[in-house]
């Protein structure tokens, strides 16, 4: 069944997921000061005036600070969508956005749909009736757009899966369907147990696409770069001359997944973010010793690690310690950054470092040559060192995560009833339940594709 | 003959007479038209009444005051609860009929019934004043005056029957066809297509060798269809199964090439789930047999009907591949089957009480509207009977929602979707089915048609005592707490035992436990069968239903927002293009029904709220 109902609670991004220094999200409707009074530090929101902001710490249901942000609140009917809305601006890191995100769906909100933020304010009577027509517009074009963005990138691989995966379901729930509706047949009927496998075979399916979200979300997401090497190679020069102008000023808030972030930038629109590694120290003895223990947490966080290397220098034991440790299980997302070329055309060194690690990228910090070949580096490495191939199916949208969610626990429901051994008409409820909710994404179904679906595949009919 | 009437059904099938004998309840002074006096009701296809989800729609029929559950009980030969192994919400009635006497008793019911005058001609037109029906015209009687129709002319119209190369037009065997209705309502506006069904050859009964067959027996306990028959007394018989083989299959292969279904003269499209023999041989080739139900036609008939043997192929096949099957290589066929093709009128020409957009005071109903099966038919002609009486007397339209009954579902269907093969029941076109039941059909319905005037009120005080006795069981019962020592000596090694005592409503979730041995603990009284179930049920699916009924209220709000008859869906842009030649055409009266239009997307929706709401305020405007 088709959702119009207005009186649940929206929430959605108004600023792009990447770029900018400040994220903007709106949350509309009856429940969202009361949802943000659950998890802003800063109570008793609705008693004060509207048009108000507050300065305060969001934090999830379990206490755990997330950001630090800027609230705001507009008052019904004095809003944008006529309805009690609140705004929070975070810190523009995609991490953070989501995690707020998915906190309010938690809390009971709805993603909205393209345009419903302007529907609801038409709806309220905050705009006038000449702009009904541009509603109407925003909306057709937004989910015209929202239809491509979300389904058809990928060469319509994701599309393709998940119309294969409502196909499975639409075809367990024919199997069920034929029990019910023509039992007199003389046909074969599945068995509960048999149902139930080929459930839990689709649940899995969408389990392993929900986890691609997070490897999705790797442009919004963004990557984690460590720079190491001994003293005096240049890391803190190199790491400026990465930052460039784009340099993003991260708050030091304890606690939070960012502790070990030093600083962070945009590269080709996505967000690059570089460890501290202060606390790396490989001397002469310390392969075997335990400061290696600490080294091996930062290899292991990080998606892309640029061992750096002097050239205009001889190579040293710590380098070779430190080219030997990366080049086993790191050697994927290792980038050898020979720097200083300024200083020096010698290349003894390239021949030294040979086969020993696969990327090399010879760069100057001071005169900047290179290092957007050291970027493009970066970026290619980590797509590429992603557990996943690169033709792997990835979900980027948050609706689609949504609604793929709430079909996995239909599924997990269904089979259940059918563990309890109930009959296949109440198993049947959320096996539906589950293709409406990826009709959410998808388009339509109506029951005629059940029956269609039996009618192709069954010898049926007396 | 008196030429004035109020109401005239055209058509005296399975339709006709639901719409007449209501219409004539409600006071209407009605004619009934048939070709012929002594064919009212007949059993045209399969001598059965019923099935999965047909038999909540006769029961739904029954709640509502109809006649067909009443005359299957007293013409049933062969009484089968189907799906008794599984959950309420799918069991369906069903009951073999004695044909002949099915035809005879419905005869009796129009006969008995007053202000209703069977009238023996063919219907060739309508007559229309200001785009409202005036008169019917007859072949031989010339013009009846009415102040509204109910057509229901079946597959009579321009009917065509096909066996092989055989091509012969009437209405079904032996009736002739129906000739210049469909163009006068053409004429008024509407527009027609073309279906087709199909029927099995009928053989001799005694020309079966049984003992080679396999034996379906019916119920020991015959249940009624009808909430006002007490219980069923006549004697029950059997039916007999065979197969087919792969010999069959090749002999009917041999009769493609005459086959009017392959060659491609018949046009119109069958029902995928009743299709013919050669369609299921040549579908599923791989299939190496299949089943048949030789059903008899009745007690004193020795006609017996092959079901699932439909067919369209000459009659010499028909023949030498039935004798393939064991058990009837002696076979002889009394009548062969056929092919029907006849004109239908799409059913988006209707509004939900199925009165046409195009004529006022006209209705349709039944296999007209591309429906197939008697108790599709029987359902609406009841519906349009209703609607047609009501509206004479200037009172509100009677109209079922999809949450109400498989009624409303029917209509839904037929008025919104696209239909390009005969429409059928089936439960899973009922979102709502956990709660349309064929044992609920009367606490859903029978205080409507209560008020309607059409239950009777022996039927009527049989509901109301078990209303009463499910309120008692609910108020009084399903609290009381069971005592360990009670339950433990009961249900030893057959339910876990009870350390403390619980409450009945909580014990009767277990899967094992039935409500009426825990009720035995607490109270004296005897309920009805009826009434426990009925509690049990909701009782021990509490979730779901809950579930259920929350999809309902989610339904029901949606349906409330209505859309202005005046709209034009052409103007709005932001439609797509489908959307608005669908709404266009269906021209829904509420947003849920305008979501449930084939071709309709979410987006549409959406738009169409923003626009209702511009509307809404134009409105306002000009008020003001």
């Amino acid at each position: 069944m088709k959702k119009t109902n207005q009186n649940d609670t929206i929430i959605a991004p108004l600023t792009p997921s990447v770029g900018g220094s400040v994220s903007l999200l709106r949350i509309s409707g009856p429940k969202a000061v009361s949802f943000a009074e659950k998890v802003f530090s800063k109570k008793n929101i609705s008693q004060r005036e509207g048009g108000r902001f507050f300065f305060g710490n969001l934090q999830d249901e379990q206490g755990k600070l997330i950001d630090e942000v800027v609230l705001l609140f507009f008052k019904a009917p004095n809003s944008y969508t006529g309805e009690d809305i609140i705004e929070i601006n975070s810190h523009a890191n995609p991490f953070v956005v989501d995690t707020i995100f998915q906190l309010f769906l938690r809390l009971g909100c709805r993603p909205a749909e393209p345009g419903e933020f302007s529907k609801r304010a038409f709806l309220n009577g905050k705009m006038d009736l000449v702009q009904a027509e541009a509603v109407a517009d925003l909306i057709a074009a937004k989910s015209q757009t929202g239809v491509q963005n979300s389904l058809f990138h990928l060469k319509g691989k994701l599309s393709e899966k998940i119309i294969k995966i409502k196909e499975k379901i639409i075809q367990i729930t024919s199997f069920l369907e034929l029990d019910l509706d023509f039992s007199e047949e003389e046909i074969d009927i599945i068995s509960a147990q048999k149902a139930s496998a080929l459930i839990d075979e689709t649940e899995q399916e969408i389990a392993q696409l929900l986890t691609t979200y997070e490897h999705g979300k790797i442009i919004t997401r963004g990557i984690d770069v460590l720079i190491t090497g001994r003293p005096n190679v240049g890391k803190s020069s190199l790491m400026n001359a990465l930052l460039g102008e784009n340099r993003v000023i991260v708050s030091d808030t304890p606690g939070t997944t960012r502790d070990i972030i030093h600083e962070q930038t945009l590269i080709q629109n996505t967000q690059v973010r570089f460890l501290d590694s202060a606390g790396i120290h490989l001397t002469d003895n310390s392969i075997e010793a335990e400061g290696i223990g600490r080294a091996r947490e930062f290899f292991v966080k990080a998606d892309i690690i640029l061992l750096v290397l002097d050239i205009s220098e001889e190579i040293q034991r710590e380098d070779e310690n430190l080219i030997k440790l990366l080049s086993g299980s790191y050697k994927e997302k290792t980038i050898l950054t020979v720097n200083k070329t300024d200083k020096t055309e010698t290349k003894q060194l390239e021949k030294r470092i040979k086969n020993k690690l696969s990327n090399t990228v010879f760069v100057s910090a001071k005169t900047q040559e290179n290092i957007d070949l050291l970027k493009e580096q970066i970026i290619r490495l980590a797509s590429g060192t992603q557990p996943e191939k690169a033709d792997e199916i990835l979900i980027t949208n948050q609706r689609q995560f949504n609604y793929l969610s709430l079909t996995k626990k239909a599924l997990q429901k269904a089979k259940q009833s059918l563990e309890q051994g109930v009959g296949f008409e109440f198993v049947s409820l959320d096996m539906r339940a589950a293709t409406n909710y990826l009709s959410e994404i998808t388009g339509e179904i109506t029951t005629d594709d059940l029956l269609n679906n039996l009618f192709s595949n069954f010898c049926i009919g007396k | 003959m008196n030429t004035r009437f109020d109401i005239i059904v055209i058509g005296a099938g399975h339709a006709g007479l639901e719409a007449a004998v209501a219409s004539a309840r409600m006071g209407k002074k009605t004619a009934l038209v048939t070709l012929n006096k002594n064919k009212i009701a007949l059993m045209s296809c399969n001598p059965a009444i019923g099935g999965l989800a047909k038999g909540q729609l006769v029961k739904e029929i029954d709640a509502l005051g109809g006649v067909m559950g009443k005359i299957i009980d007293e013409s049933g030969i062969h009484f089968k609860m189907l799906n008794s192994s599984k959950g309420p919400a799918v069991q369906s009635p069903r009951a073999q009929a004695d044909r002949k006497y099915y035809a005879f008793t419905a005869i009796r019911f129009a006969q008995e019934t007053t202000n209703l005058t069977v009238v023996e001609d063919m219907a060739v037109g309508v007559k229309t004043k200001n785009g409202k029906i005036t008169a019917v015209t007859l072949l031989k009687n010339g013009d009846l005056s009415c102040q509204a129709a109910v057509v229901t002319a079946g597959t009579f119209l321009n009917g065509v029957i096909f066996t092989g190369l055989h091509r012969v037009p009437a209405g079904l065997a032996g009736d002739l066809p129906v000739k210049g209705l469909t163009e006068s309502l053409e004429k008024a506006g509407f527009f027609s297509a073309r279906l087709k069904t199909g029927t099995p050859p009928r053989v001799h009964r005694d020309t079966i060798d049984f003992s080679k067959t396999e034996i379906q027996e019916p119920d020991m306990v015959p249940v009624p269809f009808s909430y006002s028959t007490d219980s069923i007394h006549r004697k029950q018989v059997n039916c007999h199964i065979v197969y087919t083989s792969e010999t069959t299959h090749e002999i009917l292969r041999l009769g493609f090439d005459r086959s009017p279904l392959f060659m491609g003269t018949i046009q119109g499209a069958g029902p995928r789930y009743c299709p013919s023999i050669e369609d299921k041989i040549n579908r599923f080739s791989d299939k190496p047999r299949h089943q048949l139900f030789l059903e008899p036609e009745g007690y004193n008939n020795v006609e017996v009907y092959v079901n699932g043997f439909s067919t369209s192929l000459p009659g010499d096949i028909q023949e030498r591949a039935l004798r393939t099957v064991s058990g009837l290589e002696k076979v002889k066929i009394l009548r062969l089957g056929y092919a029907v093709e006849y004109d239908f009128f799409p059913p988006n020409q209707l509004q939900h009480t199925l009165e046409t957009k195009q004529v006022k005071n006209l209705y349709f109903a039944g296999q007209i509207n591309g429906t197939s099966g008697y108790e599709e038919a029987a359902a609406q002609g009841l519906m349009a009977g209703i609607n047609a009486a009501l509206k004479l007397d200037k009172k509100e339209r009677f109209v079922l929602e999809r949450s109400e009954a498989y009624i409303g579902v029917l209509i839904d269907d037929l008025i919104n979707k696209t239909h390009d093969e005969p429409y059928r029941m089936f439960t899973s076109r009922a979102e709502f089915r956990l709660m349309l039941r064929q044992d609920n059909a009367d606490l859903r319905l029978m205080e409507k048609g209560r008020a309607l005037g059409l239950v009777e009120e022996k039927a009527f005080n049989k509901y109301q005592n078990k209303k009463e006795q499910i309120h008692r069981i609910r108020a009084k019962d399903l609290g009381r707490r069971i005592q360990p020592a009670w339950f433990n000596s009961r249900f030893a090694g057959k339910s876990t035992a009870l350390q403390q005592a619980q409450k009945i409503k909580d014990l009767v979730k277990r899967p094992e436990l039935k409500l009426i041995d825990l009720l035995a603990a607490v109270t004296e009284e005897t309920y009805s069968e009826a009434a426990v179930s009925e509690v049990e049920y909701n009782a021990k699916y509490e979730g779901y239903l809950k579930r259920q009924l929350e999809q309902i209220e989610k339904f029901k709000r949606v349906e409330k927002k209505k859309i202005p008859e005046e709209i034009n869906y052409r103007e709005i842009k932001a439609l797509s293009v489908e959307a608005r030649e669908k709404l266009q055409a269906v021209r829904p009266e509420n947003l849920g029904q305008a979501s449930r239009i084939s071709g309709v997307r979410n987006a549409d929706i959406s738009v169409l709220v923003v626009f209702l709401e511009k509307y809404r305020r134009m409105d306002v405007s000009r008020e003001t």
